[in-house]
């Protein structure tokens, strides 16, 4: 099973994630901002395969979050999903831009969030993506677990 | 005779001389009317036809030619008088010369006549004419006198100095004295004199005689007390209207202003809904897995009723969000910003159909009525907002589920209407729409009749999201509907999307 950062600032929602994937044999990290999830990431080694980042938090927004992430070879080839309430086609094209290999829209269904989870794991980061301009040696960490 | 003919009096005795006379004048080219007289009787009857010439034999028995020529000065003034003669000497030639005669001819020499005719006829008209110019001369000075004196407005002529030349009654009036004279005759063109309650507009020009073209000026005072008049109200009319204006422009301020707050609002909400009811909806899913772990059905059965009821805020919210981004701007897309129709996605509206049932499947269950899908294989995707289009599909749906008849079903057909054109139809068999209440479906907050009676659950948002949506689309809505018959809705949307639109 795998490694999952989740990163919203609405607590009951961190649950509602983690209660599922925990429920399906993950194990679940939580923090509540983006600059938190930085540090989680290139600081403490948080062990972690995939990232579900929420779009609207205070300190470090879901984009900016996710474009730092994408900018540091450590994290550059880290699979992100992003969550956000705003759920629109342009924010889901705004996301991708930033970087990220999903987009989920809030409301969402934790069986939504299970089926996402499942599929972003098994593709991981396709080659010639936004990690393409990453050297192989420089992916994110525990980047070998996630197969 | 013509009447261009000269009519020549010839005072001659001898019928002969007459003769001769005639043939010279004839020889000449001239075609004359010739009235021989040998006493003065004939000669004051041939001169009350206004003959143009007279020609008179110096020596006719019975007659004197200063006689003659007075006769003819008295009864006919000015017509010439040539004089013919057998001999002459010159001073009897001064003498009648210094009578007035206009010629003197030798009978023997009458080649001359001719040349001597058309000089004393010619000199006459341009006497006549002078004299006739001369009086239509004073006439007009007269006239122009009388313009000047007549004239509304005041007219003065003075000297380089100031002082009169001339002025019209007017002017004196204006004038009053030397001194308002001298004040009028300083002032400049342009300038306003006002007088009691009247106003006048000042002229003043040069005006030049042979030498000088600055001899003397004119000074022309024109009464504009009424134009001054209705300059003031038309003055007072434009201040009001821009006043107007600019309170029209700030209360549109403030409108679109109000507007754009209200969108906002709107929009804030509606995100700021979405993630609670993330909550509520996600735990249900999670609590309705524990149930059936237990097999806890009471459980299950309560918890249907939650899940049911936050799925229909979630759809109040999403139609909220909706309208408030289509109505902010037309072509916009759900995330309120506008999008060209190339920028758009294809989408398969027989694909998002299906979901859309699927939503609607629940409720539709509920109520005992089947859905029917009547797809067209061949439809092109449509470069449309998925989402919301999706709202378009679900709302419908939804009206047509809850006014279908109790166990009765919903249909669904989609087909291709053109070449670039994609229909979509849903009908019920249900209560249908009175004709009144047709015409304002699709405006907000608006409900049938029948829906509040039947206390149908329903915002009147959802056909207003609709008709925001296909209209942003550059699409078409249309209802046909029959009380108790059911109601059926049909959406033309272009394959292409909306043509760009100019800003407005």
């Amino acid at each position: 099973m795998a490694n999952i950062l989740v990163v919203d600032d609405d607590e009951d929602i961190c649950d509602l994630i983690r209660l599922k994937l925990t429920s399906m044999g993950h194990d679940v990290h939580v923090v509540h901002d983006g600059a938190a999830a930085v540090t989680a990431l290139h600081d403490q080694g948080v062990p972690t395969d995939l990232v579900l980042l929420d779009g609207m938090m205070p300190v470090m927004d879901g984009e900016t979050t996710c474009r730092t992430l994408r900018a540091d070879p450590r994290t550059a080839g880290l699979p992100v999903l992003m969550l956000s309430a705003r759920g629109t086609p342009q924010d889901a094209l705004r996301g991708r831009d930033a970087g990220a290999d999903g987009y989920i829209m809030k409301p969402f269904s934790p069986r939504d969030i299970a089926a996402q989870v499942v599929l972003a794991l098994e593709r991981g980061r396709t080659p010639g993506g936004t990690a393409s301009a990453v050297p192989a040696e420089a992916t994110g960490p525990r980047a070998g677990d996630r197969r | 005779m013509s009447p261009d003919d000269l009519r020549v009096v010839v005072v001659e005795d001898r019928p002969a001389d007459v003769e001769l006379i005639g043939a010279a004048l004839r020889r000449d080219g001239l075609e004359t009317a010739t009235v021989p007289v040998d006493s003065y009787e004939q000669l004051a009857a041939a001169l009350s036809a206004a003959p143009d010439v007279v020609l008179a034999d110096h020596n006719v028995p019975g007659m004197s030619i200063s006689q003659v020529l007075r006769t003819v000065r008295t009864s006919a003034p000015g017509v010439p008088v040539i004089v013919v003669t057998g001999a002459l000497d010159d001073d009897t030639a001064a003498a009648l010369f210094e009578q007035g005669v206009s010629d003197v001819l030798l009978k023997d020499r009458l080649a001359r006549l001719g040349q001597a005719v058309r000089t004393a006829v010619g000199t006459r008209h341009l006497e006549q004419a002078v004299v006739v110019s001369h009086a239509e001369q004073a006439r007009i000075e007269g006239l122009l006198a009388s313009l000047v004196q007549h004239s509304p407005s005041a007219i003065g002529l003075l000297h380089p100095g100031g002082e009169e030349i001339f002025s019209n009654t007017r002017f004196r009036a204006l004038a009053k004295d030397g001194h308002g004279r001298s004040r009028l005759a300083a002032m400049p063109s342009g300038s306003e004199h006002a007088d009691g309650d009247e106003v006048f507009l000042v002229t003043r020009f040069a005006v030049s005689d042979d030498t000088d073209p600055t001899a003397a000026f004119g000074v022309i005072l024109t009464d504009i007390t009424q134009q001054k008049a209705v300059q003031a109200q038309l003055r007072a009319t434009q201040a009001e209207l821009q006043q107007q204006s600019r309170e029209l422009r700030r209360h549109n301020d403030e409108l679109q202003e109000l507007d754009r707050l209200k969108s906002d609002l709107v929009n804030t909400v509606s995100h700021e809904l979405r993630t609670p009811l993330t909550s509520i909806l996600g735990y249900g899913e999670l609590i309705e897995d524990h149930l059936h772990d237990l097999g806890d059905e009471t459980g299950l059965q309560l918890l249907s009723t939650l899940q049911r009821n936050s799925a229909r805020l979630l759809g109040l919210v999403e139609n909220l969000l909706q309208l408030a981004t289509a109505e902010h701007s037309p072509t916009a897309t759900s995330s309120g910003r506008p999008a060209e129709a190339g920028q758009r996605p294809d989408v398969d509206v027989n694909q998002l159909l299906l979901e859309a049932c699927c939503v609607l499947l629940p409720a539709a269950q509920r109520r005992g009525v089947t859905m029917e899908r009547h797809v067209a294989a061949d439809l092109p995707p449509v470069a449309a907002d998925a989402g919301q289009l999706e709202r378009v599909l679900l709302n419908l749906g939804s009206n047509a589920v809850k006014f279908a008849a109790a166990n009765g079903r919903v249909v669904w057909r989609t087909r291709l209407a053109g070449p670039d054109l994609v229909e979509l139809e849903v009908e019920d068999d249900g209560v249908g729409i009175a004709s009144d209440d047709l015409e304002r479906l699709g405006h907000r907050f608006f409900r049938t009749e029948s829906a509040r009676t039947n206390h149908v659950p329903g915002t009147g948002l959802g056909l207003a999201v609709v008709r925001a949506a296909v209209a942003g689309h550059g699409g078409e809505l249309a209802f046909a509907s029959q009380p108790g018959c059911g109601t059926r809705v049909t959406v033309r949307l272009p394959v292409r999307g909306a043509l760009p639109q100019p800003p407005p």
